[in-house]
């Protein structure tokens, strides 16, 4: 459900971009506690059907919007983020909470020792903090929902039958319903931008290694990557301008500098040359047609406002990307929870414990198959990338599923060209380009080259300003449509693969399995296997993995 | 009394010759290729003597000196290089039936740096299949097996076997090996050479062979800790085509040689961890009276323990070798296993299998041994302790063989990234080399190079040349 905006700024103070707030605030025409407040009435309002949040903070909040509006009364106003606020995956650690990922593992664990160091620095320039947001179990799955966390699921503000997009689903959520200005998610391959496609929202991965993963729960060293959701481009440039730039926590960060994202936001397009991707092989053939028609539409606009638009093509197709990072992403994630899954996988959802399974079967050889594949994929893009200043590209190819047709919610995340970038590493935005005739969002991808994330947000920046979508905001209705379970049954393993798996797990310490978890084990084996084979390999010996032990270690 | 021959030269004293004028390239050449002549066929180093080309070399470096052109510190000073290098219109055979054919049309950064500072290359140098294997001699390879030029029935350590036996008998100046476990230091060891293992990213891998991205180092073999510091500084520095070399500044390793070791720190290890046999009697003797002569430098040496055991360590590398391995020759093992050697392919069949989650975790514990060394040397400027535990072994005794290249003290620093060389600490009785090992701060082999070299200055190791002839 949609409604257009409100008659005034201070109507709706929970609908105001983070931009907006933090000129009223600087201007001390908004008081932090208001705001607060504000966010706290929309949170009680709506989160009871929505989910967005695991934990809210009201107490922490309200002290800190007092705070803030005290400093902000002496005089001590500290920027545009100052008593904005946001919330942030339940991954990312925060001194004295808890951190539960999601996860029945770690639903009663203690409070963390350490604040994740982009929580600390959005912190520092004032920004409050109202919360953990809902997340898929330890920020990933198998793409189904199976209803079976500590914690219902996040349902989309748009339609409350639907699902977020994952794994960052309350970020998403929280976003476009206005429980939170921004949120801070994190992406492997597509958790912030398939949430932000989904509800209508602005979603960075920015390139690797610019913006720190300290103190935030892994899911895959190689590709994990942090960012924001944000409702607008502007709130986008904001939030990286606070969290961006090197940390000696983090061995992956990069020292890179850090423009101000806000100088030349507004310069628009003109004589740059943008690469639109229409084919991206067979796999790109299931881009909705409303998806497609927009992605048209943007690039018609940017046009329009002087760029020059160009058709290129990615060096690969995209499965060639999509099955390095399902290879690389379900070894690391073995690894990470291995301990987990050999000896309290019961605990785990099923979605968790389906990857698991899954990477509990992969070679060494295929993983540095998958990482060699990485680093020419990486190459080959990164030249396209440098003969164009940014791409225009599909993101997430449906609009969100309905959890009452459980049965087409996996391709939401299956169908998507978002692990491209995790892949190669560069800054990849989910842009909102409308709605379709239901009312739910349509998204496109823009990326640009290495640490220009300026380039990215100005382009992003010029089709929203010619575009109506930010005024338009998600009202959740008032009834929550009851989900769907997905379908248990698995098809037939034949008995030699089962007795294969069987003797596997056996060999490998995985014990007591039932026989629908043999069958399921079974299947996947064969799964891992084939998608393992299925990497291509290097033409050279000398063709490296896309990352070698380097030092000084970091 | 006459003169030494002129294979017996360090690249210290043949630089200054050349330098002078007092040495022509020419007869330089010649003396080693009649060295090559008169052992190579007993031991045997090389696999491929490149005669013709050096002759050349020899020709136009000593037509440049009489132009007044020095091209560097090597200028005319003949080397060999592990057969896993490419250098342009030889061919890179490796050892392996799979390459027999080979022919390389571009140098290796190294071998190129080391023409460009006016080096003359003798040819190819023997080396297990890929520079790899697990100790044992299967004698089911291209090339003869490499006999130790102290005892021609022993074994000149692997898989870099050609370079320590060229450098120890003369038929090389100075060579170049790799490392991925000990490569380096096992030769160097078996033939009382120095070898230098350099830190990662401190010397490029662009040309040379694969056999373990995440573990291989190259690194140069010579007869001084001297001779080690000018090779190194040629070879040292940034290379945009190996992606893990490192943009740090190279010091001028042989000034950096004198001042001794004085008032420095040296961390000793003479205890590796359980989990392997103890180091010979002999090596550990001479490990002892080694720290005592630094002492009696000035050094100040304490006594401390691994983080982690070299037999741990070793664990470790078990599961990042073979499955990398696996990987980069994964083609070939499942068309042509069977030109594969019996060496090659058991770490083939042992890497195709292994899990991924297992080479992870052993990644991931490799970090664990990089800090805790990190830790070790923090309150160090060295750390001194065995390379290998035991002399070279007789070639008929494949289990000494296999324990000669597994029960080492090398692997900690191989997982870790410090640098470290080996150098000969004596000889036993029967007149075989002893070695040890000495590891530095990541990036700081000036240091090891000087405490090597002040070592050597206080013992007479240098003057007893194996005795093929």
């Amino acid at each position: 459900m949609a409604r257009e905006q409100g008659t005034g700024p201070m109507s709706e103070l929970h609908t105001l971009s983070v931009a907006e707030a933090g000129r009223l605030i600087g201007a001390r025409r908004l008081s932090p506690v208001a705001l607060v407040e504000a966010v706290l009435d929309r949170i009680a309002a709506v989160d009871d059907r929505l989910n967005s949040y695991i934990l809210v903070l009201a107490g922490r909040a309200r002290a800190a919007a007092r705070a803030a509006e005290a400093e902000i009364a002496a005089g001590g106003w500290r920027g545009p983020l100052h008593g904005i606020p946001f919330g942030i995956k339940d991954n990312y650690h925060v001194a004295d909470l808890p951190t539960t990922g999601g996860s029945r593992l770690m639903q009663d664990s203690l409070p963390q020792a350490e604040t994740a160091t982009i929580v600390a620095r959005l912190e520092r320039a004032g920004a409050i903090l109202m919360g953990k947001l809902n997340t898929w179990e330890y920020g990933t799955g198998d793409g189904q929902v199976y209803h079976d966390l500590p914690w219902p699921v996040a349902r989309n503000p748009w339609d409350l039958a639907r699902f977020t997009g994952g794994s960052s689903t309350g970020a998403g959520a929280a976003v476009a319903a206005g429980t939170a200005l921004f949120a801070l998610g994190s992406d492997t391959g597509g958790s912030i931008r398939l949430p932000a496609a989904a509800c209508g929202l602005q979603g960075l991965k920015p390139t690797f290694g610019r913006n720190s993963r300290a103190a935030c729960l892994p899911n895959c060293w190689s590709l994990d990557h942090t960012g924001a959701l944000t409702w607008t481009v502007e709130d986008q440039a904001i939030v990286l301008g606070a969290i961006a730039g090197f940390d000696p926590r983090d061995p992956s960060s990069a020292t890179a500098p850090v423009p101000d994202y806000r100088k030349g936001l507004h310069e628009g397009v003109r004589g740059l040359v943008i690469g639109i991707v229409r084919d991206l092989g067979p796999a790109g053939d299931a881009v909705d047609p409303a998806n497609r028609d927009a992605l048209e539409d943007a690039a018609a606009r940017l046009a329009e406002a002087g760029a020059i638009v160009r058709e290129v093509a990615l060096p690969a197709p995209l499965s060639a990307y999509q099955a390095v990072a399902w290879t690389i992403n379900w070894a690391e994630s073995f690894s990470i929870h291995e301990q987990d899954f050999l000896a309290r996988r019961g605990l785990m959802g099923r979605a968790l414990r389906s990857k698991m399974a899954t990477g509990f079967c992969v070679r060494a050889v295929d993983y540095i198959a998958a990482l060699r594949e990485r680093r020419r994929l990486a190459l080959a893009t990164d030249a396209l990338m440098r003969s164009v200043d940014a791409l225009l590209m599909p993101g997430a190819f449906h609009v969100a599923p309905s959890l009452r047709e459980p049965g087409t919610v996996p391709a939401f995340t299956r169908d998507t060209a978002c692990p491209v970038f995790n892949v190669t590493g560069h800054p990849a935005l989910s842009l909102c380009t409308g709605f379709d005739a239901g009312g739910l969002p349509l998204n496109a991808q823009v990326a640009g080259r290495y640490f220009d994330e300026a380039t990215v947000l100005r382009v992003a920046q010029a089709y929203e300003a010619t575009t109506p979508w930010r005024a338009r905001k998600a009202e959740p209705a008032s009834h929550l449509p009851e989900p769907i379970m997905p379908d248990p049954t698995l098809p037939p393993v034949p008995p030699e693969l089962r007795a294969e798996a069987e003797r596997y797990a056996a060999r490998y310490g995985l014990a007591g399995l039932s026989p629908a978890e043999v069958a399921e084990l079974a299947l996947l084996f064969d799964k891992a296997a084939s998608a393992g084979l299925a990497i291509p390999r290097q033409p050279g010996k000398e063709d490296e993995p896309a990352h070698v032990f380097r030092v000084p270690l970091r | 009394m006459t003169e030494d021959p002129l294979w017996r030269l360090t690249v210290a004293e043949a630089s200054r010759r050349v330098a002078a004028g007092a040495l022509s390239p020419v007869d330089l050449v010649e003396a080693f290729l009649e060295r090559i002549a008169a052992v190579d066929a007993r031991m045997p180093s090389y696999v491929h003597v490149d005669a013709e080309g050096a002759r050349a070399a020899a020709r136009s470096a000593a037509d440049a000196l009489a132009a007044g052109r020095r091209r560097g510190p090597l200028h005319g000073l003949p080397f060999a290089v592990k057969d896993n290098y490419d250098v342009a219109g030889l061919p890179t055979v490796a050892n392996s039936r799979l390459r027999l054919g080979h022919v390389a049309t571009r140098d290796a950064t190294l071998v190129a740096r080391l023409k460009a500072a006016g080096a003359i290359c003798l040819g190819k140098l023997s080396t297990w299949e890929y520079g790899t294997g697990n100790g044992g001699e299967y004698g089911d390879t291209v090339f003869p097996t490499t006999r130790n030029p102290w005892d021609l029935a022993r074994f000149a350590g692997g898989s870099s076997t050609g370079a320590g036996a060229a450098v120890a008998a003369g038929t090389a100046m100075f060579a170049l090996g790799s490392d991925t476990t000990g490569s380096v230091r096992l030769p160097a060891a078996a033939c009382g050479v120095v070898g230098v293992k350099a830190t990662p990213g401190r010397v490029s891998r662009h040309g040379l062979l694969p056999n373990c991205y995440s573990l291989d180092i190259p690194g140069p073999f010579t007869w001084t800790v001297e001779d080690s510091a000018i090779v190194l500084g040629v070879l040292a520095g940034y290379d945009p085509a190996d992606p893990v070399t490192e943009d740090v500044p190279v010091p001028d390793y042989p000034r950096r040689l004198a001042g001794g070791v004085g008032g420095l720190r040296i961390a000793a290890v003479t205890d590796p961890g359980p989990g392997f046999p103890a180091p010979d009697e002999a090596m550990a003797a001479a490990l002892h009276a080694g720290l005592d002569t630094l002492r009696g430098l000035g050094a100040q040496v304490v006594e401390t323990r691994l983080p982690v055991p070299a037999e741990a360590c070793f664990a470790l590398s078990r599961f990042i070798g073979p499955p990398e391995s696996a990987s980069i020759h994964e083609a070939e093992y499942r068309t042509d296993s069977a030109l594969m050697g019996t060496a090659l392919r058991d770490k083939m069949h042992g890497g195709t299998l292994q899990r991924a989650v297992d080479y992870i975790a052993a990644q991931r514990q490799r970090r664990v041994v990089a800090e805790g060394i990190d830790g070790l040397l923090s309150g160090f400027d060295a750390l001194v302790t065995f390379g290998t535990f035991r002399v070279a072994p007789r070639l008929d005794r494949q289990d000494e063989m296999v324990a000669f290249t597994v029960e080492t003290a090398m692997t900690p620093f191989n997982l870790s990234g410090h640098p470290s060389l080996v150098q000969c600490t004596g000889f036993t009785p029967a007149g075989l080399p002893l070695s040890w090992q000495v590891v530095g701060h990541r990036f700081d082999e000036a240091t090891i190079l000087r405490v090597a070299a002040a070592y050597e200055a206080a013992t007479p190791w240098r003057e007893n040349r194996a005795p093929v002839r």
